[in-house]
C-alpha cells in the first residue's frame, strides 16, 4: 500500500465480443466501491453477464469490495453468465482463501484460459 | 525599432542599393566602352601619323643625300691630303651653304666637328647648336632635338664625313635645321569629333623627342625633367591613354623609337566623372525622397495604428466609453469602425453581465443565508450523530462479554478497539456453568464499517447467542447462523465468522469458520504455530451452506489466538501492513506469558506499528491459554 489510486477499464475479448474483460488497477476499498458498482450496473444494463476480472495490477482489496464482487457473481450466474478471475497476487490469493473466495470463484492462470473457459 | 525606422530602411534599401549597384556597373561599363572607342581612334590616328612622319624623314633624307653628293662638293674634297689644313672645307661649304639653303628649307646652320669633337668651323646661326656637345649628340645619321636657351626646339641632323685623301680624319657634319616644319606634323591631331589628341616620339631611353604643340603636354610634362628629355613609364601610364607605333625604319631615328598617340587621361575620364557625379546626386536625391516617403507613410499608416493602439490601451484599462476618433475611408478606417463597434458591444455585454452578476449575487446571498442555516443544522446533526455514536460505542463495549467466572482450565483474555466509534467486529461466548471446562467462542467481522456494520453486528451476535442455546456443534451453529442472516442482510453485506469450541475436559479444539482468519494455535511442545480452519465461505451471501468442523487435539500450555482483519491489515505510516508473519512471530515470543499479557503485548505492538496512522478497521484479539483440568 504505497500509493492510493485505482483505475477501471472495460474491454471486449475481441471486437464485438460478448465477453467483457475488466482491468482493475491499484488499491480497491470502500472509497472505490461506488465506481465499481456503477461499472457493473452499466454492464448488466447492456446484458453483459460473461465477465472476466483482471487482478494483475491490483495490490489490495478490502472486504466491502469482496462483498460487492460476490453479489455480482450471484447476479451474473443468475443470468446464465459468470465472473471469472485471473491475476491474483499472493496477498489477494490469501484474502480470497480466507474469505472462501476460492470456493465460489473460478480462478485462471491468464486471460486466454479464462476466455476459453467461457467458450467450452 | 519603430515601424517608421523600418520603413525608412526599406525605402533606402529599395532606392540606394540598386542605385549603387547599377551606378557602379554602368560607370564601369561606360568607361570600358569609352576606352575601347578611344583606342580604336588612336589606332587609326597613330597609323596615319607614323606614315606622315616617315614620309617627312624620307624627303629630308633625299634632300640631304643630294646635298652630300653634290658634284662640286665631292670634287673638291677629293683633292686634299691627310694632315693638311682643312680650312678649305670651310670655304667649300661656305660657298655651297647659301646655295643649299634654297634646296633644304630648314637648313639654318652648319657646324663641323673633328673626330675629337672639336669645333673646326661653323656657318649660319649659332643658336641652332647646343652649348656642350655630348657623345649622344653625335650619333651617326641621327636626328636630335634640343631646347635652346630661348626655349625653342631645334633640330640637328648629324652626318659623318669621310674626306678622300684624309683617311685618318673623321668628322661630324651637323646640320642645324629649323624644326618648325617637323613640329607642324604634330599639330592638329584630332580624334573623331574634333577631340584633341597628343602625339610624341620617345626613343629607347624614353627620351622626349618630339611632341604636339598642345600646351597640355607641356603642362603634363612639368613634372618631367624636360632638360633630360625623359619620361618614365609611370609618367606615361598615369597621364595618358596611348598606343605605341614603331618608327624604326625611318631614316635618322634610332631603331627603337616609338610614336605615341595619346589622349590625356583626365580628358578621357571627363564623361565618366560626370556620370559618377550624377550617380551621387541622384543617390542623395533618392535618400531625401526615401526620408520624405517614409515620413509620409508613417503619417498615413502608423499614426492611425498608434491611435488604435492607444484606444486599445484605454479600453484595456477598463474605459468602455472610449471611441477612437478616426475618420478614414480605407482599411484602417474599417478597422477603427470595427474596433469602436466591438467596444460598444463589449460595453453592452458588460452591462448585461453586471446585471446578471447582481442577480446572481442576490441569489448567492440568499443561498448563503440558507446554507448558513443548513450548515448550522448539519453541525447540530453531526454533533447529535457523534453523541449517538459515542453512546453506541458505549453500548457496543457493554455488549462485549466478560470472561465467565466459572470457566475452568482456560486462561482467557480479549481486547477490542473499534475503528470509527462503532465497528463491525464482535465476539461472544457460549458458556454453561454446568460444563465449566468447555467454552465456545464466536468471533466475527461484518463487512463495511460504521453504523450499518455495527447494527448488523448486533443482530449477528444476538443470532449467535440465540442459536447456541439449543445447538452446540460449531459447524451446525454456523450453518444456522448463515441461514438466519442471509434473510436479514443487504445484497453486498456479509459476515466472516469463526466458532471455536475449546474443551479442556477432552482436550480438543473444534473450529468451524466462514471466511474468517484461521485460529492460530501455539504448540507448547514444539514452539510452532498451527493454523486451524475449516475453510468455509463467508456468511450471509448464500443460503443453505453446510459448514464443516475441524477438530484438533490440544495440550497444556498451548495457546489459541483468534483475531480479525484489523490486526493483520493494520497499516504503518509508511503504508506497510502488519501481516500474518509479524503476528505469528510476536505470538511465539509472548506465548509463554499469561493470556492477559499476551493480549496486552500484541495490542501494544500493533499500536507501536501504526503509530499515528488513523485506524481503518476494528481490531479484535482473543487469547485462550490451555491450563488443563488440574487448574
Amino acid at each position: 500500500m504505497k500509493e492510493e489510486y485505482f483505475s477501471i477499464n472495460v474491454r471486449s475479448d475481441r471486437p464485438g465480443g460478448d465477453i467483457k474483460i475488466i482491468d482493475l488497477e491499484g488499491e480497491l476499498d470502500i472509497t472505490t466501491l461506488s465506481a465499481l458498482r456503477d461499472m457493473f450496473d452499466d454492464l448488466y444494463e447492456n446484458k453483459y453477464y460473461q465477465l472476466i476480472i483482471n487482478f494483475s495490477n491490483v495490490k489490495y482489496i478490502d472486504s466491502t469490495i469482496f462483498g460487492l464482487l460476490v453479489n455480482k457473481l450471484k447476479i451474473s450466474r443468475h443470468n446464465f453468465g459468470d465472473i471469472k478471475i485471473f491475476g491474483l497476487n499472493e496477498q489477494l490469493m490469501r484474502i480470497f482463501k480466507v474469505l472462501g473466495g476460492l470456493k465460489i470463484y473460478k480462478i485462471y492462470e491468464n486471460e486466454k484460459k479464462a476466455v476459453e473457459a467461457f467458450k467450452e | 525599432m519603430r515601424i517608421q525606422h523600418k520603413l525608412f530602411l526599406v525605402m533606402v534599401a529599395v532606392t540606394i542599393i540598386p542605385l549603387i549597384i547599377f551606378g557602379s556597373l554602368s560607370l564601369n561599363q561606360s568607361s570600358k566602352i569609352i576606352k575601347t572607342r578611344v583606342l580604336v581612334q588612336l589606332q587609326k590616328l597613330g597609323v596615319d601619323q607614323s606614315k606622315i612622319i616617315k614620309e617627312y624623314f624620307l624627303n629630308l633624307d633625299e634632300e640631304i643625300k643630294w646635298f652630300e653628293t653634290n658634284d662640286n662638293f665631292q670634287l673638291y674634297i677629293r683633292y686634299f691630303d691627310s694632315g693638311k689644313d682643312i680650312s678649305f672645307l670651310k670655304s667649300l661649304l661656305e660657298s655651297s651653304f647659301s646655295y643649299r639653303m634654297k634646296n633644304i628649307e630648314e637648313l639654318q646652320a652648319i657646324r663641323f666637328y673633328s673626330s675629337d669633337k672639336q669645333v673646326k668651323f661653323e656657318l649660319g646661326k649659332l643658336e641652332f647648336f647646343p652649348r656642350d656637345i655630348k657623345e649622344e649628340y653625335l650619333l651617326t645619321n641621327s636626328v636630335f632635338l634640343f631646347r635652346t636657351e630661348d626655349g625653342f626646339l631645334r633640330m640637328n641632323v648629324v652626318k659623318p664625313i669621310f674626306l678622300e685623301g684624309f683617311e685618318t680624319t673623321r668628322g661630324y657634319l651637323v646640320l642645324g635645321l629649323n624644326s618648325t616644319r617637323f613640329l607642324n606634323l604634330f599639330d592638329n591631331w584630332t580624334l573623331g569629333e574634333n577631340e584633341e589628341a597628343i602625339g610624341f616620339i620617345l626613343d629607347t631611353k624614353n627620351r622626349f623627342f618630339a611632341h604636339t604643340k598642345d600646351s597640355k603636354i607641356l603642362e603634363s610634362s612639368k613634372s618631367i625633367d624636360f632638360e633630360k628629355n625623359t619620361f618614365t613609364d609611370r609618367d606615361i601610364k598615369d597621364k595618358f591613354i596611348y598606343l605605341k607605333f614603331v618608327l624604326s625604319e625611318t631614316p635618322y631615328l634610332t631603331k627603337d623609337s616609338y610614336l605615341y598617340a595619346a589622349v590625356s587621361l583626365n580628358k578621357f575620364m571627363q564623361p565618366v566623372n560626370l556620370l559618377r557625379k550624377m550617380v551621387i546626386w541622384v543617390g542623395i536625391a533618392s535618400l531625401l525622397v526615401a526620408l520624405f516617403l517614409s515620413y509620409l507613410m508613417a503619417k498615413t499608416i502608423i499614426q492611425p495604428v498608434e491611435s488604435l493602439v492607444e484606444g486599445a490601451r484605454i479600453v484595456a484599462r477598463g474605459d468602455l466609453n472610449y471611441q477612437i476618433p478616426l475618420q478614414r475611408t480605407d482599411e484602417l478606417g474599417e478597422l477603427t469602425d470595427t474596433f469602436n463597434e466591438m467596444i460598444r458591444n463589449l460595453k453592452e455585454a458588460y452591462r448585461k453581465l453586471e446585471n446578471q452578476i447582481e442577480l446572481v449575487n442576490a441569489d448567492l446571498a440568499r443561498t448563503n443565508e440558507e446554507l448558513k442555516i443548513s450548515n448550522e443544522e448539519l453541525q447540530k446533526k453531526q454533533r447529535q450523530i457523534e453523541e449517538e455514536l459515542d453512546f453506541a460505542r458505549q453500548v457496543q463495549e457493554g455488549l462485549l462479554p466478560d470472561v465467565p467466572e466459572k470457566l475452568v482450565g482456560i486462561d482467557l483474555a480479549s481486547k477490542m478497539i473499534p475503528a470509527k466509534a462503532v465497528g463491525g467486529d464482535f465476539f461472544a461466548y457460549d458458556f454453561d456453568p454446568d460444563f465449566p471446562q468447555r467454552i465456545s467462542i464466536g468471533i466475527g467481522d461484518v463487512s463495511g464499517k460504521g453504523v450499518p456494520a455495527a447494527l448488523l453486528m448486533v443482530a449477528v451476535r444476538d443470532q449467535f447467542q440465540s442459536i447456541t442455546k439449543s445447538e452446540k456443534a460449531p459447524g451446525r451453529v454456523l450453518s444456522l447462523l448463515n441461514k438466519s442472516i442471509h434473510q436479514d442482510i443487504g445484497a453486498e453485506l456479509f459476515v466472516t465468522f469463526l466458532n471455536a469450541e475449546i474443551d479442556v475436559k477432552n482436550m480438543v479444539l473444534l473450529v468451524s469458520s466462514g471466511g474468517h482468519h484461521p485460529a492460530l494455535v501455539y504448540r507448547n511442545k514444539t514452539g510452532e504455530i498451527e493454523e486451524v480452519s475449516s475453510g468455509g465461505i463467508i456468511l450471509g451471501m448464500f443460503a443453505d451452506i453446510k459448514y464443516q468442523e475441524k477438530v484438533v487435539e490440544i495440550n497444556k500450555g498451548d495457546v489459541i489466538l483468534l483475531y480479525t482483519d484489523g490486526v493483520v491489515e493494520a497499516v504503518s505510516p509508511v503504508k506497510e501492513m502488519f501481516g500474518i508473519d509479524k503476528l505469528k512471530g510476536l505470538f511465539k515470543t509472548y506465548a509463554n506469558d499469561s493470556a492477559g499479557n499476551i493480549c496486552y503485548n500484541l495490542y501494544q505492538k500493533i499500536l507501536d506499528f501504526v503509530e499515528s496512522t488513523p485506524q481503518f478497521d476494528d481490531i479484535t484479539i482473543i487469547v485462550a491459554k490451555i491450563g488443563g483440568t488440574d487448574q
